[in-house]
């Protein structure tokens, strides 16, 4: 390889090193009742009824099929109101809508950051 | 083995015989080939009890898996491409129909849902060749004119997903159970097998051996890293970045290109309601995903917005400020001294190029799909015709790919013989048929004798 491609080796690398991007088209996702989102519901996400809520933590422990589990959310963190239940339309929400005794999925990336929530609400 | 006709007990041999016999001359399906049918089933005729369209009322067979403006001005204004036009609950906010038939640019909510009369882009529809090349990043799955194209884990197999919410509902209430259904696990699965099996299934070699002195002039600029530069990050003409700049394993990658900084775009020169678009992302990052090149000449219009209609127009592009002023161009010129700047000539060889190859892979997808139209297993008659009529498409592509540039005349007219050929295959049947669909294949290859060496 020659001077000038590894020139563009460098710096065509740092293309490569930039933060990672949010994958998958979220913008569907509010849509996609909790359970059913592919590749993510079955394997990579916890599914369950919120026991307590930290606000000021910023932390919510829930209670699902394979027993307690802690999540700390943040600013990235997504909040989708998915009310399919009862046939209404599904809509974005905050953490003021994580309250206790509402069914929720939580997406919970490799790194442990908290992608989205969904929470069934009527 | 004799059988003593009369005896009971040898006609049931006889009939274990034939039976056996029967089994060898047919085998069972094969699963994968089972479940590309089933996806197949699937793409072009399930509704998700939607509102009337299918993956196959954007992703034409007859259209290379995508859609063309020349395609739809043929389409019936009942044409469920059209439904905004004929269902009330879907006149506002969810297709721009005029858009739709002048320029092939479809609605998507990108960046969310929440503000549909503002919040939206207008692109064109990509196709869906050679998906088991182009979608594997080291950044995972990228599917869509900006790689995030599918919800869920992101995977080619969830797109689907995301296209039913996206254009099939009912309302734009979007609820799932009532305005559409969400595809099944198992039609995940096969609508996946069906899309990786379009088109071809590995990368190109280059440099290839070619015939014509302008195609070959045109694949030496495409591959020079001090003129046309292309090979970068359309490595082998496909979709992935070269190992050798980007390191082994980088795959498909995005880029910001500048292509929305390009002035006078057809979109925005109707006066129509245009957002910019900004590409990967919530918010966007302005990238978008590096298309294969193979198919490109026979898939305009191109770019995300269907802002260029030729295949020279396209390569001329990468001469402009909007690409060598944009944050890929700017990089691309810091790192070798200059930007691309390519004379017409060199744009018109380039472009040759593109279009040899493009016409190849028609030839190779054609004697494919005609191969696969006997199988050694089970086909039904409507499996088979289905599989020539699409050959058919692949030639007529290959003979507009050619002629469009006067290029390999001679092949032009051998592939005129095997379209004869094969649409005569059509209109026929038994032996006939398949002696029809051998005289073709056999023209085909010379087609490609005269354009590329062995």
């Amino acid at each position: 390889m020659n001077s000038k491609a590894i020139s563009i080796g460098v710096v065509l690398a740092a293309l490569m090193s930039m933060p990672p991007l949010a994958r998958g088209q979220q913008a569907t996702e509010v849509y996609i009742p909790i359970g059913k989102s592919p590749g993510i519901s079955v394997s990579r996400s916890y599914i369950g009824e919120i026991r307590q809520v930290d606000y000021a933590a910023r932390s919510i422990e829930m209670l699902g099929k394979t027993g307690a589990k802690s999540i700390n959310v943040d600013d990235k963190t997504t909040y989708y109101l998915d009310r399919s239940h009862s046939r209404k339309k599904s809509a974005t929400g905050d953490m003021s809508d994580c309250k206790v005794g509402r069914r929720i999925e939580a997406n919970v990336s490799d790194d442990g950051t908290v992608v989205w929530i969904k929470i069934e609400t009527e | 083995m004799q059988f003593a006709l009369g005896h009971k007990h040898n006609w049931t041999g006889l009939f274990a015989c034939m039976f056996i016999a029967a089994c060898q001359v047919t085998p069972p399906v094969p699963p994968a080939e089972e479940l590309v049918r089933k996806g197949e089933r699937l793409f072009f005729n399930e509704t998700f009890n939607g509102n009337g369209r299918t993956c196959g009322t954007c992703h034409r067979a007859e259209d290379n898996f995508a859609l063309s403006p020349n395609f739809i001005a043929t389409l019936p204004a009942d044409d469920a491409l059209f439904v905004a036009e004929t269902n009330p609950d879907l006149a506002q906010n969810f297709e721009n129909t005029r858009l739709i038939r002048e320029l092939g640019l479809i609605l998507e909510n990108q960046d969310g849902f929440d503000d549909l009369a503002n919040n939206f882009n207008l692109r064109g529809i990509p196709h869906t060749l050679a998906l088991r090349t182009s979608i594997d990043s080291a950044a995972g799955p990228q599917t869509g004119w900006s790689g995030d194209g599918a919800p869920g884990d992101g995977s080619l197999r969830s797109f689907a997903v995301g296209a039913v919410i996206q254009h099939f509902p009912l309302t734009t209430n979007r609820i799932a159970g009532v305005d559409f259904r969400l595809p099944t696990d198992d039609e995940l699965d096969a609508l996946e097998a069906f899309q990786l099996s379009l088109g071809r299934q590995q990368d190109l070699t280059l440099p290839l051996t070619l015939r014509g002195t302008l195609a070959l002039r045109g694949q030496e600029i495409f591959m020079d890293r001090a003129l046309g530069k292309c090979n970068a990050c359309h490595f082998n003409a496909g979709a992935n970045g070269d190992p050798g700049i980007f390191g082994p394993g980088a795959g498909n990658l995005n880029f910001n290109t500048g292509v929305e900084a390009l002035p006078d775009q057809p979109a925005d020169l109707t006066g129509e309601r245009v957002p910019p678009d900004d590409g990967l992302g919530i918010p966007g990052t302005g990238e978008f995903n590096t298309p294969p090149v193979v198919e490109a000449a026979d898939t305009g219009p191109f770019f995300h917005n269907n802002a260029v209609d030729t295949i020279e127009g396209a390569v001329a592009f990468y001469n402009g400020d909007a690409f060598n002023d944009s944050p890929a161009g700017q990089l691309l010129a810091g790192a070798t001294g200059s930007g691309i700047k390519l004379d017409a000539t060199q744009v018109v060889a380039v472009a040759a190029f593109l279009r040899v190859i493009n016409a190849l892979e028609n030839i190779r997808q054609s004697d494919a799909l005609l191969d696969r139209a006997y199988p050694a297993f089970r086909i039904t008659p409507e499996q088979q015709t289905s599989l020539i009529r699409r050959a058919t498409f692949e030639i007529e592509d290959a003979v507009q790919v050619l002629s469009g540039s006067n290029l390999h005349p001679p092949a032009v007219g051998e592939l005129r013989i095997a379209l004869t050929s094969v649409n005569e295959a059509l209109a026929g049947s038994g032996t006939g048929r398949k002696q029809l669909v051998g005289e073709a294949r056999a023209s085909l290859s010379r087609a490609r004798e005269r354009m590329i060496e062995s």
